[in-house]
């Protein structure tokens, strides 16, 4: 049996239709979208699953990755507006949104993307001093979004975040940092500590103050009631001398005479008893306590009076006579 | 000789071939050998049941691989037309039909919103921050935005 043109060409169209499915037929995984370029001309994006290509005059130009990505920004030395060098380094997010402007409006997209971050952090740190370089961060990020996005939106590119990692300041810097810092609580506690100090004065002060108060009305209530008990005395002294002087108007003088001659003795036996006076300087006027005895005597008398002959004889040896 | 392999080649060969096709499809995948698989696996049914010559055979075989790949794809768009629900690595239709309030104002036409922790870039009437607006579409990374009507 000979193999004839038609059977060769059946075989050749067989293995055409074979190269056209495989060249044709184009599965796009989810995350990725494909550019077609006709004749090197863009036409059309393939969007992820199955997707057929005219196969010889479409190529696949670019698989572009649609998915969020990072990029990492290197560190780099900036100069802040006070002058001070600090290293920074930072991560960028970013996302293809036009798969068709990432592929062909930009060459070398990453790179682009880096150098467009890096530069735009140069540009908004070195505008801030610092300390606002240190504190502000969401600031940064937020302007650094804005100028990045809008310069990167004419790529079909969304930038989510940009995020700026560490702030290294010079070692002798950090160093000083933490002296101020020290410097500043210290002073804030020895503010405190004087302000302790003070507080604690003038509590002081006002307790004092309060407690001599006190006392001064504590004495002038005393006085009052000193003077008050004197008045009573006073008062009592003078019924009571009124009542004797009455006793005596209506009764006997000598009577008066018996109380003073008790009231002397009884002194006399006081002094007498004192355990270490031996020797006893007696200012006494003998005489009146003697006349106080003689009063004595004559209570006695009229007492006695029925035996006189008694009564002398008593009176001539008993009564020594003193001092001239 | 690959002419004597040809024209001795039997209704089961086809289906030998399908089954390989199938094989090696599950072993590289996307490679589209699963069309010329499901093909030669019909032919070979086909071709049991009549009695046809092997060009025959060879131009079903090419024709059915064509069709097979055509009606899976239409079968495809069909059930993508559904949409996906997840909207993957669609940032923009995420925001769709969404209402968020200017973070900044638009002038001249371009303001800017605040979407979780980002910030996006919108067209649409001249409003004051603070306003509530409606994502309504997409130009580029703009989002197109209108103004919510009371």
């Amino acid at each position: 049996m000979e193999f004839f043109g038609f059977d060769a060409t059946v075989v050749v169209l067989a293995l055409l239709v074979i190269a056209l499915l495989i060249a044709g037929v184009k599965t796009v995984p989810q995350g990725f979208n494909y550019t077609i370029e006709r004749f090197g001309r863009y036409t059309r994006t393939l969007y992820p699953g199955l997707n057929l290509i005219v196969p010889f005059i479409d190529r696949i130009g670019a698989k572009m990755n649609v998915m969020e990505q990072v990029l990492d920004v290197p560190t780099q030395e900036i100069i802040t507006k006070d002058n001070a060098t600090v290293s920074v380094d930072g991560v960028t997010f970013f996302q293809v949104l036009d798969a068709a402007r990432a592929a062909y409006e930009v060459s070398g997209l990453q790179n682009a993307l880096l150098n467009l971050t890096m530069t735009n952090i140069r540009t908004v740190m070195g505008s801030m001093d610092l300390d606002a370089l240190l504190s502000h961060r969401d600031e940064i990020n937020d302007r650094l979004l804005r100028v990045v996005d809008a310069a990167a939106s004419s790529w079909g590119i969304k930038i989510t975040r940009i995020e700026i990692k560490d702030i290294v300041p010079p070692a002798d810097l950090v160093d000083s940092m933490g002296r101020q810092m020290k410097a500043e609580r210290e002073k804030r506690a020895q503010i405190l500590e004087a302000e302790g100090l003070r507080q604690s004065a003038i509590l002081r002060a006002e307790g004092e103050k309060q407690a001599q108060i006190l006392q001064a009305e504590g004495r002038r209530e005393a006085a009052f009631r000193d003077a008050e008990a004197r008045e009573r005395a006073a008062e009592a002294e003078a019924k009571a001398t009124a009542l004797v002087s009455r006793a005596i108007a209506e009764g006997d003088v000598q009577a008066i005479n018996y109380f003073v001659a008790q009231g002397y003795t009884k002194a006399l036996e006081h002094l007498a008893s004192a355990p270490n006076q031996k020797v006893l300087m007696l200012p006494v006027e003998a005489t009146a306590l003697l006349s106080s005895i003689g009063g004595i005597a004559e209570i006695a008398r009229e007492a006695f009076a029925p035996s006189e002959a008694a009564e002398t004889k008593r009176r001539g040896g008993t009564v020594p006579r003193m001092g001239g | 000789m690959v002419f004597e392999m040809i024209r001795g080649w039997g209704e089961w060969n086809w289906i030998i071939l399908g089954l390989i096709l199938m094989l090696l499809e599950i072993a590289v995948p996307g490679a589209s050998l699963i069309w010329l698989g499901i093909s030669a696996l019909l032919v070979g049914g086909i071709a049991l049941q009549t009695d046809m010559p092997w060009q025959i055979q060879v131009l079903l075989f090419a024709v059915l691989a064509l069709i097979c790949v055509y009606v899976l794809r239409r079968v495809l768009l069909m059930r993508e037309a559904r949409g996906d629900p997840l909207q993957l690595n669609s940032r923009t239709g995420r925001l769709y039909g969404h209402v968020y309030p200017l973070a900044e104002s638009i002038v001249n036409g371009v303001g800017r919103i605040r979407v979780d922790d980002t910030t996006w870039g919108v067209a649409g009437p001249d409003l004051p921050a603070g306003t509530q607006v409606r994502v309504t579409g997409h130009d580029g990374t703009l989002l197109t935005v209108a103004a919510l009507d009371r």
